[in-house]
Parts: structure tokens; C-alpha cells; sequence
């Protein structure tokens, strides 16, 4: 007796070597997915309800719903964190991505020495962390850093770079800066060198200068990877914590203390988890908002760059056939 | 061949499992404890050699005891780790603590009270021990604590300079400032004197030396908005800009000990936890440097605190970690640890010995501070609103900027610290056994005057004593409960 004909892919063997696909992929997915449940899901879903609580170093529970939050919108020394901390990513972030750009259009040229100069600059991101603080720990030194050193040569006064409220967060700046800007030329390098050279070619056929090019080219070209870049420069930079630790201490008068760093110092010097994790949840939804932000630009962005290659190719299209 | 693997990991399965049981009981039938202490790290660290040292010795005592000595952990991170074992069930059976710690374990209920073992272990006098100490141990009428080592502030001095000068060490402020000036002019240096003036830990002295406060007797109100202590945080301020005897980059990073090292001033205030490294640290000025007690203000009380040994309620053998406790806190122990560490002992009865009096001649001449000094308060929130609050809203302010102004920024960060205090008090209301109970343990009848008197402690006291030193001397009276030589050894 003959049978229904079967429906392309809904054969019994097509069915089964899906599932079989299926069944594959995520028995290769599941380590991984075990490990973020386990290490993220599990433990943010418990501070997260900490947040709520009242919960000391030994962990003794009480209910405390919205307490710590509240207490949070009334703490001045959590409202100058967060405001230190904005005021960090503020200067930061741009500075951080402009150096990094330019560093990477720098290197991107061919010329002899290429190869060891670019070895030598990322020496900053081979050193780890602390050994960077420990380097610049000693060129701020007020008496024996040779930045003071510098300065007194050149007539001017000692000054006390980790002591001051002023100057402090400038210092850490420069020292997050060194350390971070060869990191993120590296991937911007590597996004640069993906540039389509018959572009950079049609726009200086069409007599388009060099920053002209970078504009109108090169920016669009790199446009997705320059957002991450930003996405990821701003991540990090909301939850700066290392140098402040190792440096400040978050002084000099609270001068550079961040929000993980408070967060830290409730948690681990005050015995307050509850309230530390009603201090890290709010930075996540910070952090939460600005990326929702950026992405925002990301996408807009990606509609510039699809418009303006189009319109290029187009027009490069409309030049070939004219010739 | 996939059989031969099979019997070849069960072979290993089964010899390391067998090699962890042996190890875990050692072979060893011994009844074990479990010791910790911080560490400076590493063990060449004269800490760890003391406590090595007491354990082997602790062993030989008591045989049939072994004791498992934790003795590498970094300051920094141990109430981080013993925390950890605590909330996992298993802490260790005694341990040191900084007494500013213990709050938070009397207030979770994780200590043993030690009445029972004082009462009853007649080697063990709380008599022999400084009376702040003991009330530092003591929460109500339970005591949860020994004291095992204090710390205090004294001056430090260069004999040399002042014998060149003709002036003595100063006893008080306005001699701090007159033998300050002398050595200014009759030794051309330009700031005789150093001390951290941005370091809320010394800044406690001199605002008890002025009849100030920080906390109430029942630790619920910040009383630091005083002209008493408004006016020691001027005089510390004052020495740097008005008699310009101190170097204002003290206030700005530079450090005591490059001052001290460079013998750019002939004094200076640090901590007798530095006596017996000094002449390590400093051999340039070998046989050149005494210490003296603090000058005084308008009271002469000192700051003394520090560490003490306590047992984990949880202990399955709190007899036993209580017999280490007096075995590691003997006279002969704590000369030992003086020796070993260069650090003064809390045991008094060590100043008696010849050989202690030969060897640290330096720590002799400080007893009184051990006597008169006291401690700041108690309380789980303390660090926050001392160290965190008043350290950064007032000293790291007022002392770099001369024209700042001092009663406004105390009074804007008691603001601060009485929200803080208010706080925790709403958070654990009923819980904080630490505040309010005056400490009624016994302490000895010889002590017990000292304790009395408000100057010495700020809180409680009935009947003020005209001075600190009645009653106090060189040299105790003989114990008649006491057996012959050191019965706990």
C-alpha cells in the first residue's frame, strides 16, 4: 500500500538526527551552562534577595525588606561613591577610548620597527595589575617618585598626587589609563586592519583626505567593534576597585571611593552583606542603563555605517560604469 | 588493557583514600586542638616562631595532647577566614582576636564564656593582667577573653639631642612644645617633633588627655562635639602650623619612621609594639633612644589595647584550649614572647623577673602605661565611624589646610558617626551586648580601684581617686593562693 509522501526534513530519519544534533549541542552546552548557573544565577539570585535582609559576616538573617535601600538614598559616603564613580567613567571612558584609538591608527601604518614597537607597547597589559600599581604607587611617591622628581627640576613645588582630593583620582586615572588603553588598541588594531582597502582606495581616488577617510571610512567600518570597545571600557569602569584598594583606600576624605569599593568595605570591613548587596545591585542597574544606552548608539551607528557604504558602493558603481 | 586501567585506578582509588585516613588520624591517638593567630607571613616571622614554640612546648607539657598551630594568616585577611570556618561549623578551638573584633563574635554568641574556668583554675589570677585588658574581656559579668598582649603609645626620644640641648623629655603639652622649640634653636633642627596627625588611632590620646569623649557610656550617642576634643584636634594641628614643630607633610604622606631613620627629629610618637624592633630597624641610633609615657594634657591617660585569646563555643575541648590559654599567657611564656617577638608581655608578674628587667629595660619603664591606659570603645560599629567617619571627614581634612575650619567639621562628621551609631542600633537593637553593661567580672582587688575611676575608663565609676597611681607599684604582693614558681608551665 503506498504511503503519504514525506514532507522534506519531516522524515522519521530527519526528525531524529535533529534531535540527535540537538541532544549533542547541548550536552556540549551544558558544562558551561552549569558553571554560569551555578556561579552566576545561584549567587546573584541569593544577593539579590540578601539585598533585602539584614545579614552580618556570619550569617544571621533578619528580614529587612526595602531598608537597605532606602539607607542607601540617604548615605552620603554612597552618594559620593556613586558620584566619584560617575565622575571616574565620565573622564575615563573617552579618554581611554580617544588614546586607544589614536594608537591604534598610529600602528596600523607599516614602517620599519613596526613589530618591536608594537611588542613594546604591550608591555601594559602583560603586567598584572598589582605590579602596575606598585610602579605607579612609586613614580606619585611624594618624597622619592620620579614625577615630583621631574617637578622639582622644573622649579615647581612636590606634589602629594595619592594624598591630595584633588589629584588623586587624576593619578589613578593616568595609572588605569596606561594599563587599559594598550589593551583596547589591540582589538581596535585588529578591527582597523579589517577595513576594506577598496574604500580607502575609492575615497582617495575621489580626493577625500585623510580625515575625511577616517570620518567617513575608517569610523563607520570600525563603528561595532568602537561600541563594544565603549561597551566594555564602561563596564570596567563602573566597577573600578583594584587601584583605589591598593593605592587610596579610597581617601584621601572618601576622595576615591567608588562604588565597589564601598561595597567591599560594608561587606568585608563593616560585616553588612545585606547592605552591600543592596550597594551592588544598584550598580548594576546603573550599569544596566548605561549599556542599554550604548547599545542604543551601537545600533543607530550600524545604520549610519549600512547607509554610508551603500551610498559609497553606489556611487563607485555609477563611477565605473560613467568610465 | 581496559581491564589492567580499570584495576589500576581503583588500586590508586584505593591507596589514596587509605593514605588520607591514616593521615587525617596521623596515627595519632592524641587529643588535638586547634590554634590560630594572624601573621606578619612567612615563617620567618617571629610570631610564628613564638607560637610554634609554645605548642611544642604546650605538647611536651601535656602528653597525649597534640596541638595543631595556625599561625600564617595576614592580619588582613584573617577575620575573613575565621569567619569562614565559624559560619561553616568549624572553628578553631582557641584563637587570637584584636579586642575591637570581638564584638561582633559576643554578639553572634560564638564565644565561650570563661567564668567558669577563671573561678575554678587556680593558676590562673586575673590580677596578673592589666586591668584595661581585663575589662576589655568582659562584657556584663561574663568574661569571654584573656588578655594575651597590649599595645600602647609612648614617645620615643633621642637621648643624645636632648642631653645636647639640656632638656629633659616633656611630661605634658606645653613641655612638648617648650623642649620642641629648644631643640629648634639650640640644634638648628627644623621640626623636632613627628607623629601620624592624620591617624584617627592617635588622635584618641590626646582627646582623652583633654577631658574629651567619643561614644557615651552606653555607646549610643557620639559625643565628639566638644570643646575638649575640638581643642586636642587644634593642639595636634597647632604643632605643625602655629608652633611649627612638626613637618606639615606628616599631614601629606611623609613617614615617621623616614624622619626618624634621617635623624631629622629628636621625637616622636609611635607605638611600644616598635620598642623591640627599633634598634633592628634604626641601628644608627643603637644606645641613642629612650621611650617615655605620653605627654599629658589636662589628664595623663594613655592609650592600651590590644589582643586577646578566646575559645570557639563550638570547641569539643574547651578544657583543654583553656589550659593552652594559661600555658601561652604564664610568666615565663610571656617572657618568652617578649624575647621572641620584641613586643611588651600582659602578664605583670614578668616585670619581676631579673632576667625580664635585664633584657627589655625599655618595656620596665613603660609599665604605667600598661596601668593607665585604656581603650577605646568597644563596639561593632566603632572602626566604621572612627577610623572610616572621623578619620576622612576631620583629620584627613582640617590637618592638611590650616584655616580649616575644626568645629564644623567635627560637628559635620559626628553627624555622620551618630547615623552610623543609630543604624546599628536599629538594625540589632536587643543584640549588641557589648554596650552599656559596665564589666563586672572580677578583676582583683588590687585592680579593681583602678577601674573605678572615670578618668581611666570614661564610663562608670563611683569613686574618682586623686590619682592614678594609688595604690600601684613596682613589684606585686605576694599571692596566697598562689603555689610555688610557675604552676601553669
Amino acid at each position: 500500500m503506498p504511503h503519504e509522501p514525506w514532507e522534506i526534513g519531516n522524515c522519521p530519519r530527519s526528525r531524529a538526527r535533529r534531535w540527535h544534533e540537538a541532544v549533542t549541542g547541548a550536552t556540549f552546552l551544558l558544562p558551561g551552562l552549569a558553571i554560569i548557573f551555578l556561579c552566576v544565577a545561584i549567587p546573584g539570585a541569593l544577593a539579590f534577595g540578601l539585598s533585602f535582609t539584614h545579614c552580618s559576616r556570619f550569617l544571621s538573617i533578619q528580614w529587612a525588606g526595602l531598608y537597605n535601600y532606602r539607607k542607601l538614598l540617604a548615605d552620603p559616603v554612597a552618594l559620593k561613591a556613586f558620584a566619584n564613580t560617575l565622575r571616574y567613567v565620565a573622564v575615563f571612558v573617552p579618554l581611554n577610548l580617544v588614546i586607544a584609538l589614536t594608537i591604534s591608527l598610529l600602528l596600523n601604518r607599516e614602517f620599519r620597527g613596526m613589530k618591536a614597537i608594537r611588542s613594546v607597547y604591550f608591555v601594559p597589559v602583560a603586567v598584572s595589575g598589582v605590579v602596575a600599581i606598585s610602579i605607579f604607587r612609586f613614580l606619585f611617591d611624594r618624597d622619592y617618585g620620579p614625577i615630583n622628581a621631574a617637578l622639582g627640576t622644573l622649579g615647581f613645588e612636590k606634589v602629594p598626587w595619592l594624598w591630595s582630593e584633588h589629584w588623586a583620582m587624576w593619578a589613578i586615572i593616568a595609572l588605569a589609563l596606561w594599563k587599559s588603553a594598550a589593551f583596547f588598541s589591540l582589538i581596535l588594531l585588529a578591527a582597523l586592519q579589517d577595513v576594506s582597502a577598496d574604500l580607502q582606495q575609492a575615497a582617495v581616488v575621489d580626493g577625500a583626505g585623510p580625515v575625511a577617510r577616517f570620518l567617513h571610512v575608517t569610523l563607520p567600518s570600525i563603528w561595532g567593534v568602537l561600541m563594544t570597545v565603549l561597551i566594555l571600557s564602561s563596564i570596567g569602569a563602573f566597577r573600578v576597585f583594584e587601584p583605589m584598594f591598593v593605592l587610596t583606600k579610597g581617601g584621601p576624605n572618601d576622595a576615591t571611593q567608588t562604588i565597589a569599593l564601598q561595597a567591599y568595605d560594608t561587606a568585608f570591613t563593616g560585616g553588612e552583606l545585606g547592605y552591600a548587596c543592596a550597594i551592588s545591585f544598584a550598580l548594576l542597574a546603573v550599569i544596566l542603563v548605561v549599556t542599554a544606552a550604548m547599545n542604543k548608539l551601537t545600533a543607530l551607528g550600524r545604520g549610519r555605517r549600512s547607509v554610508a557604504i551603500a551610498m559609497e558602493r553606489r556611487r563607485l558603481g555609477e563611477g565605473g560604469r560613467r568610465a | 588493557m581496559k581491564h589492567a586501567l580499570v584495576v589500576l585506578l581503583a588500586a590508586a582509588a584505593a591507596f589514596v583514600l587509605l593514605g588520607r585516613r591514616g593521615e587525617r588520624d596521623g596515627g595519632d591517638r592524641r587529643l588535638a586542638i586547634e590554634f590560630w593567630t594572624y601573621s606578619g607571613g612567612g615563617s620567618a616571622d617571629a610570631t610564628v616562631r613564638f607560637w610554634e614554640k609554645v605548642a611544642r612546648d604546650f605538647e611536651r607539657a601535656h602528653p597525649g595532647v597534640r596541638v595543631r598551630a595556625v599561625t600564617n594568616i595576614a592580619h588582613g585577611q584573617y577575620l575573613s577566614v575565621l569567619t569562614t570556618r565559624f559560619i561553616g561549623g568549624n572553628p578553631p578551638d582557641v584563637f587570637v582576636l584584636d579586642d575591637n573584633m570581638t564584638p561582633d563574635l559576643i554578639r553572634e554568641g560564638l564565644l565561650l564564656p570563661l567564668n567558669r574556668f577563671v573561678a575554678a583554675d587556680r593558676s590562673y589570677h586575673v590580677a596578673d593582667f592589666p586591668p584595661t585588658m581585663l575589662r576589655d574581656g568582659c562584657t556584663g559579668a561574663v568574661r569571654y577573653s584573656i588578655p594575651l598582649y597590649g599595645g600602647y603609645g609612648c614617645l620615643f626620644y633621642r637621648t643624645d639631642l636632648l642631653a645636647q640641648a639640656g632638656v629633659a623629655p616633656p611630661r605634658t603639652w606645653s613641655e612638648l612644645v617648650a623642649v620642641s622649640r629648644t631643640l629648634r634653636v639650640k640644634l638648628g633642627m627644623e621640626y623636632p617633633f613627628a607623629m601620624e596627625p592624620t591617624a584617627a588611632f592617635w588622635m584618641m590620646p590626646f582627646i582623652w588627655q583633654n577631658g574629651g569623649d567619643i561614644l557615651s557610656p552606653d555607646h549610643r550617642r557620639v559625643v565628639i562635639d566638644t570643646p575638649p576634643v575640638v581643642g586636642a584636634i587644634a593642639f595636634v594641628r597647632d604643632l605643625m602650623y602655629r608652633y611649627r614643630v612638626m613637618d606639615p607633610s606628616l599631614a601629606s604622606g611623609a613617614t615617621l619612621d623616614a624622619l626618624w631613620s634621617s635623624g631629622r627629629v629628636a621625637m616622636m610618637i609611635n607605638g611600644g609594639w616598635s620598642i623591640g624592633t627599633s634598634d633592628v630597624n634604626f641601628p644608627q641610633w643603637r644606645s641613642r633612644w629612650e621611650v617615655a609615657p605620653l605627654p599629658a594634657g589636662k589628664r595623663d591617660v594613655g592609650f592600651y589595647g590590644g589582643q586577646h585569646l578566646m575559645i570557639a563555643k563550638a570547641s569539643q575541648h574547651p578544657e583543654l584550649a583553656w589550659r593552652f590559654m594559661v600555658f601561652a599567657t604564664a610568666p615565663r611564656r610571656q617572657l618568652q614572647w617578649s624575647d621572641i617577638t620584641g613586643s611588651p608581655p600582659s602578664n605583670l608578674r614578668v616585670f619581676d623577673m631579673p632576667a625580664f628587667q635585664r633584657r627589655h629595660p625599655h618595656f620596665v619603664r613603660m609599665r604605667e602605661a600598661m596601668l593607665h591606659g585604656r581603650n577605646n570603645p568597644l563596639a561593632p560599629f566603632f572602626n566604621k565611624i572612627w577610623y572610616g567617619r572621623f578619620q576622612s571627614r576631620v583629620l584627613d581634612v582640617v590637618m592638611k589646610d590650616p584655616r580649616a575650619d575644626i568645629a564644623a567639621a567635627v560637628r559635620a562628621a559626628a553627624r555622620e558617626m551618630q547615623a552610623i551609631v543609630d543604624d546599628s542600633w536599629t538594625v540589632h537593637p536587643q543584640r549588641d551586648g557589648t554596650t552599656g553593661a559596665a564589666p563586672s567580672c572580677p578583676v582583683g582587688a588590687r585592680h579593681a580601684r583602678l577601674l573605678h575611676n572615670p578618668e581611666v575608663t570614661g564610663r562608670g565609676g563611683t569613686r574618682p581617686l586623686p590619682s592614678m597611681f594609688v595604690g600601684v607599684g613596682v613589684g606585686l604582693p605576694a599571692d596566697p593562693r598562689r603555689a610555688s614558681g610557675d604552676a601553669a608551665s
